[in-house]
């Protein structure tokens, strides 16, 4: 094979994507001024560096041994202000209006998977960090020339500067992909934006804090390595649920969104499970602060989950419907990952009675510190059973009294729902003058968070009493789902399609 | 040979009943308009065609394959012109076919020979190395349809492909799709310009409200709505004369005067209406002009629709 024919083979093989993005980025003008604008700052930061460290060699050594330091810190500064505000902000904004013109539509009548296009434009997003970073690689060689840097330390850096920028990216593509008015997708830049910042802030400081004290000397510590891979891991769970989700929201709502993301959150709660009560991290934190990071942590995701279950079109196309296996017994164990308002309920229903029952074995298995980690178990059963209450109520208000509205829009009435809920009392309270107010004021979710263990129980009951009516009353509901989540009767010939060999 | 079938389509959008169970079938070959108003439900049916959009009741099949079923069949079978032109910024023209090949999936020398097809077929060939931005709509539209051929669809659905098209653009147009449907493909098209369907179209859909009022063979449309000979007559002499007389003629049914013309409905065919000629000359009459009056779809498009939108 020759060169030219190998280059053509991994041609063909390049996602279109990221062949049409990168064409256009060396066009674009904003790509092209920013990388020149870049270097123009970076010559002009480097000679200032470099003559500094020539005048003061020798006279002043406490800032001539920090003068490699100090020019790679503003470097990194720089370097991670453009590839984690700057490359997501315009990789986000090139999808965000991609998914607003008919530009989306024609890519959904070609082959190309949702999947490949989060995939190629989150290439394209690291290839132009890539470039930025040839930009700033000479530059930041020449600060080993200065004093005050050590090579292991760069390498660290660096790559863990790479890894944040790659979630960045992901989060951005994430949020670009939700598919909302333009106003919406503004505020939720902005938001978004604004998180960001705080993470580059962190990502800096803590890369400052690693070269102020060397990376080399931590490397025998164990503390720093389970830190390390635990960062990593959430970096690593962070991207996939960002990838996942972005993929889900790009696919046509009639397509089977919710699977992935169930299946990637099924294996998310078994690796962090893993990693919660490994021995590592057990000694690192002690139990139960390994066990509440988790539940916590696990019913934050859940919580959700169940908003954007009960925001699901009730019937199911006949492009999920035809996914639907014939076999009853494979039909019962995907009914919770497929999409469907009753299949999200019953997946967070069933992680959440997983999570409690692993829980509760742990707590009475190892028999330390047991009173904590009940109280945590009771408190977090109670905002579970209280929000399921109302996301379920929200469900079928919307069902039985506002038909005219769109099922995705649910997740309003909810919101809305658990506001009047909570804020209702209080107004009352204060109108009629009750003082003081009572210890447990029923339905409010946010009073268990600091509760006494005996009210604890008192809302757990309430709880509990709450998610039996509104399960009772969606009981009927219910049933129908799970009757009509049969396949489709008829399935079409899958009659095979045949192009026409037109000679233009 | 494939074959389009929509079978009871229904469409809804909350309250708004898009498409109200339309129904209609087509084959290779052949081109057929679909013609409504605003708002008639074209563009959802497109759509809907294209795997897009998933119709709320019933199924549209494209060589037997259910459109909802199993879209991504249907994306190799179908090539679809929405009606916004191609707006990418910083991208050629021939970038903008090569990442669309990319995207069906057709590599190395195919992808190119299939490209410089269907360049040398839209007459981009001049065009390629200029910016998408810099296209006038025409060229634009060209360039739109060059991406909807460039995996060699046996189905075409273009939505309203010729608005704000200037007439040599349109001329262009219709050219191309002459040859595409002498190329075995199926052409369903919608539009405004209906005199320009009815040159081209072998048949045509009606659509008003989510419904189906008419559809089939241009020429049956046309005699479905006019069962009778419709003629002008314009005497040499004095048209009141003419008037009476053919008022006395068999299978006359009316005459209306139009300036110095005579408009005639006979109850009968091409052969009544020579017949009625041949009769005219015998008993005298100076006949300086006989012509058969032809109904066009834009009269039809007007004669059944209300203009009114849901």
């Amino acid at each position: 094979m020759t060169l030219a024919q190998a280059f053509a083979r991994i041609d063909d093989h390049l996602n279109p994507i990221v062949v049409k993005e990168l064409r256009q980025a060396v066009r674009s003008r904003l790509v092209v001024g920013m990388l020149m604008f870049l270097l123009v700052v970076l010559l002009g930061a480097m000679t200032l560096f470099v003559t500094e460290a020539t005048n003061q060699s020798g006279l002043n050594m406490t800032r001539a041994i920090r003068q490699g330091r100090d020019a790679f810190e503003f470097l990194l500064g720089l370097f991670a202000v453009t590839t984690m505000l700057f490359i997501p902000a315009y990789t986000a904004v090139r999808m965000s209006k991609e998914r607003f013109q008919t530009v989306a539509d024609l890519v959904f009548t070609t082959t190309l998977t949702p999947s490949a296009i989060i995939r190629g434009k989150l290439m394209v997003g690291m290839i132009l960090t890539m470039l930025v970073f040839s930009a700033f690689l000479p530059f930041m060689v020449l600060t080993y020339f200065l004093r005050g840097v050590d090579l292991p330390s760069v390498f660290i850096i660096l790559a863990m500067a790479i890894l944040a920028q790659t979630v960045t990216i992901q989060f951005a593509l994430c949020i670009a992909c939700i598919p909302c008015s333009r106003v919406f997708k503004v505020i939720l830049g902005i938001g978004a934006g604004g998180g960001t910042v705080f993470f580059c802030v962190a990502v800096i400081s803590f890369a400052d804090e690693l070269l102020r004290y060397g990376v080399g000397s931590r490397l025998g510590s164990s503390d720093f390595w389970i830190w390390t891979s635990i960062l990593l891991l959430l970096a690593v769970l962070a991207f996939g649920f960002c990838h996942v989700l972005a993929v889900a929201l790009l696919s046509p709502p009639t397509a089977n969104r919710a699977p992935a993301v169930r299946g990637y959150l099924t294996g998310a709660w078994i690796i962090t499970g893993i990693a919660a009560f490994s021995a590592p991290w057990h000694s690192l934190v002690g139990f139960p602060l390994d066990l509440e990071l988790w539940v916590g942590y696990t019913l934050t995701v859940l919580l959700a989950m169940l908003l954007i279950s009960v925001s699901e079109k009730d019937t199911q196309s006949p492009r999920i419907r035809c996914a639907i296996p014939k076999s009853r017994i494979k039909r019962a164990v995907v009914f919770c990952f497929f999409s469907g308002p009753a299949n999200g309920i019953a997946w967070t229903f069933v992680m959440m009675l997983l999570t409690f029952a692993l829980g509760l074995t742990l707590t009475f298995s190892l028999g330390l510190m047991r009173k904590s980690a009940e109280t945590f178990l009771i408190m977090s059963a109670g905002i579970f059973l209280y929000s399921y209450s109302y996301a379920l109520t929200g469900l079928l208000i919307r069902r039985k009294c506002l038909t005219w509205m769109q099922p995705q829009n649910t997740w309003l009435i909810v919101i809305l729902i658990l506001a009047v809920a909570h804020l209702a009392p209080l107004l009352i309270m204060v109108l009629i003058g009750v003082k003081p107010w009572p210890d447990v004021i029923y339905g409010n979710l946010f009073q268990t968070l600091d509760m006494p263990s005996g009210d604890l129980w008192t809302h757990l009951l309430t709880a509990s009493i709450c998610a039996a009516v509104i399960t009772f009353l969606n009981l009927p509901w219910f049933v129908k789902q799970l009757y009509r989540f049969t396949p489709n009767e008829h399935r079409t010939s899958n009659a095979q399609h045949s192009t026409s060999n037109t000679d233009y | 040979m494939l074959e389009i079938k929509v079978d009871n389509l229904k469409k809804n959008f909350g309250a708004t009943q898009a498409l109200q169970g339309v129904s209609f079938q087509f084959h290779a070959g052949q081109i057929f308009g679909f013609v409504g108003p605003n708002g008639a439900g074209k563009t959802t049916c497109l759509r809907i065609l294209a795997a897009l959009d998933e119709p709320s009741v019933g199924e549209a099949y494209i060589n037997g394959v259910a459109v909802s079923q199993y879209p991504e069949k249907i994306h190799h079978l179908v090539g679809f012109v929405p009606d916004l032109l191609p707006e990418h910024s910083d991208i050629t023209v021939h970038e903008y076919l090569d990442f669309f090949a990319r995207a069906y999936k057709l590599k190395g020398s195919l992808r190119k020979q299939r490209l410089e097809g269907v360049e040398t077929f839209t007459r981009l060939n001049g065009l390629r190395d200029k910016l998408l931005k810099a296209l006038s709509k025409g060229m634009k539209q060209r360039v739109s349809l060059a991406r909807a051929l460039v995996h060699d669809p046996s189905v075409l659905l273009l939505d309203e492909p010729a608005a704000g098209l200037d007439p040599r653009a349109r001329i262009e147009l219709r050219e191309l799709l002459k040859l595409l449907a002498a190329q075995d493909k199926a052409i369903l098209i919608s539009s405004h310009i209906l005199t320009e369907l009815t040159e081209i179209c072998d048949g045509a859909i009606i659509i008003e409200q989510g419904k189906i009022l008419r559809s089939g063979a241009i020429s049956q449309l046309i005699r479905q709505d006019r069962p009778h000979l419709c003629l002008l007559v314009r005497s040499y002499d004095n048209p009141e004369e003419l008037g009476k007389l053919l008022l006395e003629m068999p299978k006359v049914i009316a005459v209306r005067p139009d300036g110095r013309e005579l408009r005639v409905e006979l109850a009968g065919d091409e052969k009544d209406g020579c017949d009625l000629l041949a009769a005219l000359v015998h008993k005298g009459c100076r006949i300086a002009e006989f012509k058969q009056q032809q109904t066009d779809l834009e009269e039809l498009f007007m004669n059944l629709t209300t203009g009114e939108v849901q």
